[in-house]
């Protein structure tokens, strides 16, 4: 009789049970969770790129989190928005290392990554940038960027660039020279056009901010360039095209990765015939990049579910974002961090796996340069206006350094 | 060059003046700022956006956007100003009217997106043009200068020379006073917020029209910028706001022609911390503001 009665208790208790014990966080529960800071900026100026990075990042954790976490830890991710305004950035990446996290992922511009690199090594918490622009700013062992800055993206997009249009002499070059990215993309361009043998006819400036960009045209037309280099946000660059064709002055405008990421190919609409940019992914499936048409045909879905963003949502370096989450996540798999690891120790073992870091295999092939910086090879792209993607402007036999 | 940049800096200076026209017409009544105008401003490029795409015409748009953002200037007195008129009231007016403002900011954003919206010309008139003396003007800024010259003529008129516009001066000279001789104040300071607003909404529609977007962050911009030309033509003087409208607008263009176009924002502001402190009545005001002679 009590046999049977304990039989049948055990069972109930394993019924109940079943359901937790199948779930892919039972074996989770153990251990507290592993708790990683995002900074974005999720209203204001930059707000679509956050979004567009927040859908790349929430499928990196939730892949993460759905095989089981890291080493028996779930990963606790708190997104917070930085407005694009680097005090703000500086004020949640304190509030992230007060709070525990093992590592922060962002701020994502070249003037808020500016701004939290130095903090990342006086805190001597792990900061992962993969999207700012602006040369010189990563700062090892704690600040570190995956993405291929200015200085390495523009000169692989000019040689491209001539490639394809070989009578351009003279060019323009403009942009916000107060705004890091910005000017940090005015001064490549100018090195690149110089070491490509361009006529820089001269270099036009204006703010981020401006709305009214008739003058601006008016004063390129003036000066009567072969092509514009323009360093500028999506926002600046399309207002610049309406001016120009307002103008009935249509000439080809290479614009640096700032617009890569971002809505253009899906706003441009015909005036995308115009317009280049240098990046080194696209919307187009690429079957030689083990994974990439499964994450693109994945990303776009999401988006479309799940954001406003302009349809078909362009994946650009998002593929980079979601490298970005698994190499922090196998670094600390490799480490044998979890949820009970010392903070500090975690922190500066992490840092001292990712700065002697010398390559990395993901979506994208990247390199580590000796800057902190990721080297990742940039192509030449222009708009596909009737699908609304970015596409490589060169076939693949002709591309440099494929 | 310089010709189409000056007369493209006159079309802008004209969308400033009838933005900080606005600003000025209720500073001029309440002696209070109104932030949310702006936003208002910012609301009219989205009207005629959703407008045109709904197969309006451009000057359906316009209208479509004077009479919604004129609507919202009613909100925005009943809600941000109604309640805080008395002198002592100035910092919950404009806390009240920019918290109405950003409310308004982030609707737009919940409804469009945070990117810029275009909005859908025929490529012919986008392009149209006309040639005189060798310079090219375009027809759309053209069109766009006539529109803001004629509404700030016809509420220069409406202020100078009708009953309504001698009501409005009354309660600007004083409240209480024009209220014994039987003026309803609430009404008339209604008045003021409906064209002010809808002002404002003509401007941002005529923006959108004329860079073929709308965006969400001119109403900080262009908004902002309209306060300080508020300021330089003459805190509550609507001459002033038309004639520093304009003097901006040209400012800017010939800073961008002559290579200082990525200060010509900084220019503005430095433009009135001078302007202020050598004349704090401001360029072209014709009597002293009530700020100044306090």
């Amino acid at each position: 009789m009590n046999t049977k009665k304990m039989t049948r208790r055990a069972l109930l208790i394993a019924c109940l049970a079943l359901p937790f014990a199948t779930a892919p966080g039972f074996a989770q529960t153990a251990k507290p969770p592993l708790k990683i800071g995002v900074i974005l900026p999720l209203t204001g100026f930059q707000a679509s790129y956050g979004e567009m990075y927040r859908v790349a990042m929430n499928m990196a954790f939730e892949d993460i989190n759905k095989a089981g976490g890291i080493n028996g830890s779930r990963v606790e991710v708190t997104i917070q928005d930085d407005q694009g305004a680097p005090a703000q950035s500086a004020l949640l990446f304190r509030r992230y290392v007060a709070d525990g996290d093992v590592a922060v992922l962002g701020p994502i511009s070249g003037s808020t990554w500016e701004t939290v690199a130095p903090l990342a090594n006086s805190l001597k918490t792990p900061a992962l940038n993969w999207t700012a622009l602006k040369p010189g700013i990563s700062k090892k062992p704690y600040a570190l960027r995956l993405h291929p800055a200015d200085d390495i993206m523009i000169p692989e997009g000019v040689a491209e660039f001539r490639k394809k249009f070989p009578n351009v002499h003279r060019i323009v070059i403009a942009g916000d020279l107060k705004e890091a990215s910005g000017a940090s993309g005015v001064e490549e361009f100018r090195k690149a056009a110089l070491a490509a043998k361009l006529d820089v006819v001269e270099v036009v400036g204006f703010e981020t901010r401006t709305s009214d960009f008739s003058p601006v045209a008016i004063k390129i037309r003036g000066l009567a360039p072969d092509a514009v280099f323009l360093s500028a946000f999506m926002p600046n660059t399309l207002a610049l095209l309406r001016e120009m064709e307002a103008q009935g002055f249509q000439r080809p405008v290479l614009v640096n990765a700032l617009i890569w990421a971002g809505a253009l190919p899906q706003l441009v609409g015909p005036l995308g015939k115009n317009v280049f940019s240098i990046g080194f992914n696209t919307n187009e499936p690429a079957p030689e990049v083990k994974g990439q048409p499964e994450f693109v045909a994945r990303y776009v879905k999401t988006a479309a579910e799940t954001t406003k963003l302009p349809q078909p949502a362009n994946v650009a370096n998002t593929t980079l974002t979601y490298d970005t989450v698994m190499l922090l996540a196998q670094t600390m798999r490799d480490l044998k961090i979890d949820g009970n690891t010392d903070v500090q120790k975690a922190r500066e073992a992490i840092s001292g796996v990712l700065s002697s870091m010398k390559s990395f295999h993901g979506l994208n092939t990247l390199t580590m340069l000796a800057s902190g910086d990721g080297n990742i090879r940039s192509h030449l792209l222009e708009v596909d206006v009737q699908k609304k993607i970015w596409k490589y402007a060169l076939p693949a036999s002709e591309r440099i350094g494929k | 060059m310089l010709t189409e940049q000056i007369v493209n800096g006159i079309v802008m200076g004209s969308l400033y003046a009838l933005i900080a026209q606005g600003y000025t017409l209720v500073f001029g009544v309440l002696d209070k700022l109104n932030f949310a105008h702006g936003e208002i401003f910012m609301f009219g490029g989205y009207v005629a956006v959703a407008s045109v795409a709904m197969g309006a015409s451009i000057p359906l748009a316009l209208l479509l956007a004077l009479l919604a953002c004129g609507a919202l200037g009613l909100a925005v007195e009943l809600v941000s100003f109604r309640k805080f008129r008395s002198h002592d009231a100035h910092i919950t007016a404009a806390l009240s009217s920019f918290a109405f403002g950003l409310v308004l900011l982030d609707l737009v954003q919940k409804a469009w997106g945070t990117e810029p919206v275009a909005i859908e010309l025929p490529h012919a008139l986008r392009i149209a043009s006309v040639e005189f003396l060798g310079v090219r003007f375009s027809v759309v800024k053209l069109a766009i200068l006539v529109v803001a010259l004629v509404l700030m003529f016809a509420l220069h008129l409406a202020i100078a020379r009708t009953r309504l516009g001698r009501s409005i001066r009354a309660v600007a000279e004083s409240a209480t006073s024009a209220a014994l001789y039987g003026i309803n104040v609430t009404r008339v300071i209604q008045i003021v917020f409906l064209l002010a607003s809808a002002m404002a909404g003509v401007a941002g529609a005529a923006l959108a029209i004329r860079t073929g977007f709308a965006a969400n962050e001119v109403g900080f911009t262009l908004g902002l910028k309209a306060l300080a030309i508020m300021a330089i033509g003459g805190m509550g003087d609507l001459r002033g706001a038309f004639l520093g409208g304009l003097l901006i607008g040209v400012f800017e263009a010939l800073a961008f022609q002559w290579g200082f176009g990525q200060i010509a924002d900084t220019g503005v502001w430095l433009f009135m911390i001078f302007v202020l402190l050598v004349r704090p009545t401001g360029l072209f005001a014709a009597r002293a503001s009530k700020e100044a002679r306090a």
